[in-house]
């Protein structure tokens, strides 16, 4: 089997370095691939230059840009602490974070504390048993909502990741739910645009779709919930006015 | 997701973990492209898997504690070895028999009625 040369490997790192597919983008691992795909086509008869080509268009630059992101999203949020461990005594150092993180004295940016929305919007329809506009009748409300123009931006309210995306659903339309840690979650919907991806690692205040409308609402709104615990609490507790 | 020249995506998406778990239960350890190469040739060329796909499921078994890695320097290249671990293997066959007992449910909805009544 050819093996390329050192200058060969050389001359594939400097180019993608140009084509802005960096360490950033490219790891050893995936270099490896892309140097062995090379050594394939040249088993077959073709020079370095042309071999180099054929693979770089069978991968495709573009798919080459996100393969790292994709990655990264593959694993689970809570596992990236146990990626750090490498010996017994950090495996238990992991573990006293991770209990102490589930246990509620974690990151205060895990919790929910600001507005999923710009400041200028307001509540329009508060938590709790409420008269529904279009049913017209008593209904528990499981979350706020929030007057907006459609397409305002909607943030997230605390760091987390994408656990669940949803499109069309009757009651909520298109909509989407944030894993905080282990008590909370938080749900976005009556959406119009959805920014993020399920997996998505997203941070407090990062903006992850755009305000829309459900079929029964009167007019475009966001609809936010608050879960503690599996319990719907009154977002209202949580962030100031 | 992977590029495959017989089958339709969806058939194969929920397989590939089944797929890399089987093969990597059955060999000592394996680097990335050398994976992509023997299931190319064990599925006589109608289940070529890419680096898109290959890699996030790599990686996620790797964090879920059911794969290790080794590297190695290679000249001026690192390559990654994947072995499986224990708990790796009794996924391996968990899955294997999950996945055959699928085939024979579905054979049972899809095979023709022959029990007519005329």
């Amino acid at each position: 089997m050819n093996h390329l040369s050192e200058k060969q490997v050389e001359k594939i790192t400097e180019d993608l370095k140009m084509k802005g597919l960096t360490q950033k983008h490219i790891n050893s691992e995936i270099l490896d691939h892309v140097c062995c795909a090379i050594e394939y086509e040249m088993e077959n008869e073709k020079k370095f230059e042309e071999a180099y080509q054929i693979v770089l268009n069978s991968f495709g630059e573009e798919a080459l840009q996100t393969l790292q992101q994709d990655i990264v999203r593959a694993i689970p949020r809570k596992f990236s602490v146990f990626k750090k461990v490498t010996t017994g005594f950090t495996t238990a150092a992991a573990c006293l974070c991770v209990f102490m993180m589930f246990a509620g004295d974690g990151n205060a940016q895990e919790k929910p504390t600001i507005k999923p929305v710009e400041a200028t919007c307001v509540v329009s329809s508060d938590f709790g048993k409420r008269f529904h506009p279009t049913y017209k009748e008593m209904r528990f409300h499981t979350g706020i909502d929030f007057k907006a123009k459609k397409g305002a931006p909607v943030f997230a309210t605390a760091d987390g990741y994408v656990e669940k995306i949803v499109y069309n659903h009757a009651g909520y339309g298109n909509y989407l739910i944030i894993k905080h840690n282990e008590e909370y979650l938080t749900l976005y919907s009556s959406l119009d645009e959805i920014d993020v991806q399920q997996g998505q690692e997203v941070k407090q205040g990062e903006t992850i779709a755009s305000v829309g409308k459900t079929p029964a609402s009167t007019g475009t709104h966001l609809h936010y919930e608050i879960m503690k615990n599996g319990e719907k609490v009154n977002p209202k507790d949580y962030f100031k006015e | 997701m992977y590029i495959c020249i017989m089958y339709s995506k969806e058939l194969l998406k929920g397989t590939l973990q089944t797929i890399i778990l089987k093969l990597l239960s059955e060999n000592e350890k394996m680097y990335g492209y050398e994976i992509t190469q023997r299931v190319k040739e064990m599925s006589e060329g109608k289940v070529q898997i890419t680096e898109g796909a290959l890699y996030p499921t790599l990686h996620k078994l790797e964090a879920e504690g059911l794969l290790i890695t080794e590297t190695m320097n290679i000249g001026k290249r690192v390559r990654k070895y994947y072995s499986i671990t224990s708990q790796g293997s009794e996924k391996a066959t968990s899955k294997v028999n999950e996945f055959a007992e699928f085939v024979k449910t579905m054979q049972l909805l899809l095979s023709p009625n022959l029990n007519t009544n005329l």
